[in-house]
C-alpha cells in the first residue's frame, strides 16, 4: 500500500461513541458471591491444621532464634563443629544432587525413550527410596558398603573404604535424591515431540547436536528443579546418612541434621535453633529457585 | 432499542444495567426486553460486554445497578439455580464420569425428582436430541457436536424458562457447524423455549436467531431481526461490524456520491461493489467508475479481488463461473451505494448516477 | 530420533548398572542380613515386645497421619483448586513447607512449642490441671503424631491439586447452576474426578508416615512405648551386637515389606489416574 492509501482509507472503523460524564456508582459495589459453596469451609480449615501443624511450631523456631542476641548466634554458628558440619552438608549434598542431576537425566531419556527388556521393573524401583524408610535405607547402606557387606567386601580388596566416609554421606544421598531429577525430567521429555528433533535432523544436525542444541534446553529447567529438590532434601537428610557417615567430629563427617539431633539431646536449644535458622534459610532459598524454576518452564511450555 | 421498563409482555428483560470489574466497564446503560419463544443472539467482538450480560442473566455475575427480569420475576436477589434457567456452557462442561444419562438426568436427580420421572423425561430428551442409542457412553467417547447435544438436553431438563447458551458453536469442527446449526434452530423452536446465546460470529447470530443484539464497548448499539440489523444499521459500528465491510474517506470522489455535512466518511460492503469487465454491456456506464485490479485470490467458489479506483482500494468478490479478471487488468467498477457515517449516526446513500428502475439485490 | 544401537545400548546398560548398584544392592542387602541367622531367629527377632509395640505405634501413627493429611489435602485442594483469593499462591508455597525442611528441624520445632520452655507448655499445663488429666505432647504419642502428620502433610494436596488445576471448575459451576447443593456437587462432580489422584496421594502419604524416622526421634525416647519401628530398628542396630544388627534387619524387613506393597499399589494406581486424566 502506498502513502495515500494509508491517509485516506480507515481499515478500522474508528470507535464512534460521545462519552457521557463517567458514572459514580452509588457506595459500594455489591460484590459477586461466589457461586461455588464452600470456600469459607475449607479455607477455615485449611489454614487451622496448616497453622498448628506448620506455622506456628517453625514460626516459633523463627521466633525464638531471632530473639537470640546476635552475639550469642554468631558464638553457636561459628563453633568449628557445625562451621564444618554445613560444609559437609553443603558440599555433599551438592555433590550428589549432581551425580542424580547426571543419572537422573540418563535413566528418564531411557524410560520415556526406549523400550527394553526390565524397563517397568527400573520404573518401579526409581521410586524405592521414596517408600524406603530412610533408617532403613541407612542400615542398610551402611552394612552393603562395610567390610562385610556385598560391595564393601570388594571395594576393600581395592584399597577403598566408604563406610564412616564423605563417600559415603554421598552415596546415602544419592540413593534418597535419585527419583527427584528422575520424575522432574520424565514428564517433560515425555511431552517433547519427536517432531522437534526431526526438524533439527533434516536440518542436518547430528545427533549430539541435536541433544545438545534442542533437547538439552528443553529439559534443563527441569533437571535443575530436580537438582534443587535432591539438594534441598540432601541438605536436611538425617536418617539414610547417620549409620554410613560415623559422625566423626575429626574427620568431618558430622552432617548438619546430626549436629542439632546432638544439640537437643544435650539440651542446648539456643545452639539447635541457630542452626535450623541457617538451614531454614537455605531450605527456602532453594525452594524459591525451583518456583522460579518451574515458572519459567511453565510459561516456556505455554502455561497450564 | 431497548425499553425503560420491563413490561408485563417481555419475557426476559435488563433495565439500566451498570457492571463494573475494576477500571472495566463491561456494562454501560444495558436495556433490552425479549418476547417469549423467541432465539435472541448476542453478538459483538471479544470484550464487548455480550459475555457478561449472558452471565447475569444466569446469576454467575451481578449488576452493579438495574434490573433482570425473567418470567415476570425480578431475580437479581435469587440465586442461579432458582432462576429457571438452563445453561450450555461454552466448553459445556459435561460430567465426564457420568454416562450421557445421567448428565441429562442430574437437574432432576438433585431437585429430588420421582426416579420413574426422570427416566421418563430424560428418555424424552434423548429422542428430542436423537441419542437415545447414546444413553450410556461417557462424555469422552462422544465427538463435539454429540457433545453439545447432550449439553443442551442436561439444560433443558429441568424445564427452565429460558435457555443460556455461551458461544455455543466455539467447540465444533467449521466442517459440520452448519448442519448443527439448524438442527439447532429447528430443536429449540420444536421446544419451543426463549433461548439466548452469546456469539462473535455474525453469520452464526444471522442464521439461529430471530433477533439480534449488537454489543459494543459494555453497550447495546442495536437490537433488531437479522434483516434489520444488516440493512438498517442503527449506527457506524453496527453498519462496519456486519457484513465484509470497508470504512474509507473522501467518498465524494466517487461517481454517484455527494458529500453530506457532519457525514466525514462512509462504510462499503463487499454487496455493494459490482466489477465487469472493460467491454461488457451492464447499460450503467455512466455511473462506472474505472478500476485497476490489484490483486486476486481464488476462495473455492468466489473469487477475490483488490481493486484500484483512484485513491481507493476497494474489495469485490465474482462467483467463479462468472468472468475472470487477471491483475493489471482495467475494469467498470459499479458501486451501488454507501453508508455515509458521522460520529453518530449513519444512513444509507444510493449512487445518484444510476438510472432509475434499477434493481439490484443485496 | 534415529539414533545408532550402540548409543542406545550404552545408555540402558549405564542405567541398569547404576539401578543395580544403587537400588537393587541395598534391596539384596536388608533381605540377607535379615536371615543372616536363620529363620527362627528371624520370626523370633520379629515378635519382641518392642517390635510388636513398635509396630503397632507405626501403623496407629500412619493412620492418624493419612486421616489427616487426607482431609487437609482435600479441603486444601478445593479451596486453592475451585476458588481465585489473594494469597493463594503464597498458601501454596506454606504447604509444602515440610517437603524441604530437614525432618529434625520438625522435631526440633515441636520441641520448642510444647517442650518445658515452649510458649504451649503452660497452656498445656493449664488444660492438665484443669480436667485433672496429665498430657504431655513431647516425648510421648501425641508428638509422635504431630511430627507425622507435618512430613504428611502435602502428600495428598499435591496429588490432588494437580489434577483439579486440568479440570476446572466448569463441571462444578453447571451442577450449582442445576440447583445442586454443597455436599452433592462435591460427592457427585468434584470427588469422582479427584479419587485416583487421592488414593495416590495417601499410599504416598502412608509411605513416608510408615518410614519418618528423623522427626519422631527428636520427640520420643522412650523403647517400648512412643517407639515406631523406625525407631525401633535404630535402636537394635545401635546396640552393636551382631544379633541386634541383624534383629534390625529382621525389622526392617517388615517396613521393606509395607514399602513395596505400597509401591505396587502406587503403580497400580498410577495407571488408573493416567486413565482418569483423558
Amino acid at each position: 500500500m502506498n502513502e495515500q492509501n494509508q491517509t485516506n482509507e480507515i481499515k478500522r472503523i474508528p470507535p464512534v461513541r460521545i462519552e457521557g460524564p463517567k458514572r459514580q456508582t452509588s457506595g459500594k459495589k455489591a460484590k459477586t458471591p461466589r457461586l461455588l459453596p464452600g470456600f469459607g469451609l475449607t479455607l477455615g480449615v485449611t489454614l487451622t491444621i496448616l497453622s498448628i501443624i506448620v506455622i506456628l511450631p517453625i514460626g516459633t523456631i523463627l521466633g525464638f532464634a531471632l530473639q537470640i542476641p546476635p552475639a550469642t548466634f554468631w558464638q553457636a554458628i561459628s563453633k568449628p563443629v557445625v562451621w564444618h558440619a554445613f560444609a559437609t552438608s553443603l558440599t555433599t549434598a551438592f555433590v550428589a544432587a549432581a551425580i542424580n542431576l547426571v543419572f537422573g537425566t540418563l535413566l528418564a531419556w531411557i524410560l520415556v525413550r526406549y523400550t527394553f527388556p526390565g524397563r517397568r521393573i527400573i520404573d518401579s524401583l526409581i521410586e524405592l527410596p521414596f517408600a524406603l524408610p530412610t533408617a532403613v535405607a541407612g542400615i542398610t547402606l551402611s552394612k552393603l558398603y562395610s567390610e562385610t557387606g556385598l560391595l564393601g567386601s570388594a571395594l576393600v580388596k581395592l584399597g577403598v573404604s566408604i563406610v564412616y566416609t564423605k563417600i559415603g554421606i554421598i552415596i546415602a544421598l544419592v540413593f534418597v535424591g535419585i527419583p527427584f531429577v528422575v520424575r522432574s525430567v520424565e514428564p517433560v521429555l515425555a511431552k517433547l515431540d519427536g517432531s522437534y528433533e526431526e526438524a533439527g535432523a533434516v536440518l542436518g544436525a547430528n545427533n549430539f547436536t541435536i541433544f545438545r542444541r534442542i533437547i538439552l534446553p528443553e529439559i534443563l529447567p527441569a533437571g535443575l528443579a530436580g537438582f534443587a529438590l535432591a539438594f534441598a532434601r540432601g541438605l536436611g537428610e538425617y536418617g539414610s546418612v547417620i549409620y554410613i557417615s560415623g559422625n566423626s567430629a575429626k574427620a568431618q563427617t558430622q552432617v548438619v541434621s546430626y549436629v542439632i539431633m546432638q544439640k537437643l539431646n544435650y539440651v542446648d536449644y539456643e545452639g539447635a535453633t541457630a542452626m535450623a535458622l541457617v538451614l531454614l534459610v537455605l531450605a527456602f532459598l532453594i525452594l524459591l529457585s525451583v518456583n522460579l524454576m518451574q515458572l519459567r518452564q511453565a510459561r516456556r511450555l505455554g502455561g497450564r | 432499542m431497548g425499553v425503560t421498563s420491563a413490561a408485563s409482555s417481555s419475557y426476559v428483560a435488563m433495565t439500566g444495567i451498570y457492571k463494573q470489574y475494576g477500571d472495566y466497564e463491561a456494562s454501560k446503560d444495558v436495556n433490552f426486553e425479549i418476547t417469549e419463544g423467541r432465539i435472541v443472539a448476542l453478538l459483538g467482538p471479544s470484550g464487548s460486554g455480550k459475555t457478561t450480560i449472558l452471565r447475569m442473566l444466569a446469576g454467575l455475575e451481578h449488576p452493579d445497578e438495574g434490573d433482570i427480569h425473567i418470567a415476570g420475576q425480578r431475580v437479581n436477589e435469587i440465586v442461579p439455580a432458582k432462576r429457571g434457567i438452563g445453561f450450555v456452557f461454552q466448553n459445556y462442561a459435561l460430567f465426564r464420569h457420568m454416562t450421557v444419562f445421567d448428565n441429562i438426568a442430574f437437574g432432576l436427580d438433585v431437585q429430588n425428582e420421582d426416579r420413574g420421572k426422570i427416566e421418563k423425561r430424560v428418555t424424552e430428551l434423548l429422542d428430542l436430541v436423537g441419542l437415545a442409542n447414546l444413553r450410556d457412553r461417557y462424555p469422552g467417547e462422544l465427538s463435539g457436536g454429540q457433545r453439545q447435544r447432550v449439553a443442551f438436553a442436561r439444560a433443558l431438563a429441568p424445564r427452565p424458562h429460558v435457555l443460556l447458551l455461551d458461544e455455543p458453536f466455539a467447540a465444533i469442527d467449521a466442517k459440520v457447524k452448519h448442519d448443527l446449526r439448524q438442527w439447532l434452530k429447528a430443536t429449540i423452536k420444536k421446544s419451543g423455549i426463549t433461548s439466548i446465546f452469546v456469539t462473535h460470529d455474525q453469520e452464526e447470530a444471522v442464521e439461529l436467531a430471530d433477533e439480534i443484539i449488537v454489543t459494543n464497548n459494555g453497550r447495546i448499539e442495536q437490537m433488531g431481526t437479522p434483516e434489520e440489523i444488516y440493512g438498517q444499521p442503527a449506527t457506524p459500528f453496527v453498519a462496519g461490524f456486519m457484513g465484509k465491510a470497508k470504512g474509507i474517506m473522501n467518498y465524494e470522489k466517487l461517481v454517484g456520491f455527494d458529500k453530506e455535512e457532519d457525514f466525514d466518511w462512509a462504510i462499503i460492503r463487499l454487496e455493494f461493489v459490482a466489477v465487469y469487465k472493460k467491454d461488457a454491456d451492464h447499460g450503467n456506464k455512466s455511473a462506472v467508475e474505472h478500476g485497476v485490479v490489484e490483486a486476486v485470490t481464488f476462495q473455492g467458489t468466489r473469487l477475490s479481488m483488490q481493486i484500484r479506483i483512484g485513491e481507493h482500494t476497494l474489495e469485490a468478490e465474482q462467483p467463479i463461473e462468472a468472468n475472470m479478471f487477471t491483475v493489471g487488468e482495467e475494469v467498470d467498477v459499479l458501486i451501488y451505494r454507501l453508508f455515509l457515517c458521522s460520529n453518530t449516526d449513519v444512513h444509507i446513500a444510493k449512487n445518484k448516477a444510476l438510472e432509475p428502475g434499477q434493481v439490484f439485490y443485496i | 530420533m534415529k539414533q545408532s544401537n550402540w548409543v542406545k545400548n550404552i545408555l540402558i546398560t549405564l542405567g541398569f548398572i547404576f539401578v543395580i548398584l544403587m537400588l537393587v544392592f541395598p534391596l539384596v542387602t536388608v533381605i540377607i542380613s535379615s536371615l543372616a541367622q536363620g529363620w527362627g531367629f528371624y520370626l523370633k527377632a520379629i515378635t519382641t515386645p518392642y517390635v510388636l509395640s513398635a509396630l503397632g505405634l507405626t501403623l496407629v501413627a500412619a493412620l492418624v497421619a493419612v486421616v489427616v493429611s487426607g482431609f487437609f489435602g482435600l479441603c486444601a485442594a478445593y479451596c486453592i483448586g475451585k476458588f481465585d483469593f489473594k494469597g493463594k499462591q503464597f498458601l501454596m508455597t506454606l504447604i509444602d513447607v515440610p517437603f524441604s525442611i530437614s525432618p529434625v528441624i520438625a522435631g526440633l520445632a515441636f520441641i520448642m512449642v510444647f517442650g518445658r520452655i515452649g510458649w504451649g507448655y503452660g497452656i498445656l499445663d493449664t488444660i492438665n490441671q484443669w480436667l485433672g488429666t496429665n498430657w504431655r505432647v513431647v516425648f510421648a504419642l501425641p508428638g509422635v503424631f504431630l511430627a507425622t502428620i507435618f512430613v504428611t502433610l502435602p502428600f495428598v494436596f499435591r496429588e490432588v491439586i494437580a489434577i483439579m488445576h486440568t479440570r476446572g471448575r466448569e463441571e462444578e459451576e453447571a451442577a450449582v447452576l442445576m440447583g445442586a447443593s454443597g455436599l452433592t456437587v462435591f460427592w457427585k462432580v468434584t470427588f469422582p474426578q479427584i479419587k485416583w489422584a487421592f488414593l495416590y496421594g495417601v499410599l504416598l502419604c502412608a509411605a513416608r508416615a510408615l518410614g519418618e524416622f528423623g522427626a519422631v526421634a527428636a520427640l520420643s525416647k522412650a523403647r517400648g512405648s512412643t517407639f515406631t519401628l523406625p525407631l525401633e530398628i535404630d535402636a537394635l542396630y545401635m546396640s552393636g551386637s551382631a544379633t541386634g544388627v541383624t534383629a534390625a534387619f529382621a525389622a526392617s524387613s517388615l517396613l521393606v515389606l509395607m514399602s513395596v506393597l505400597l509401591l505396587l499399589l502406587r503403580a497400580y494406581v498410577e495407571h488408573r489416574v493416567g486413565h482418569a486424566g483423558d
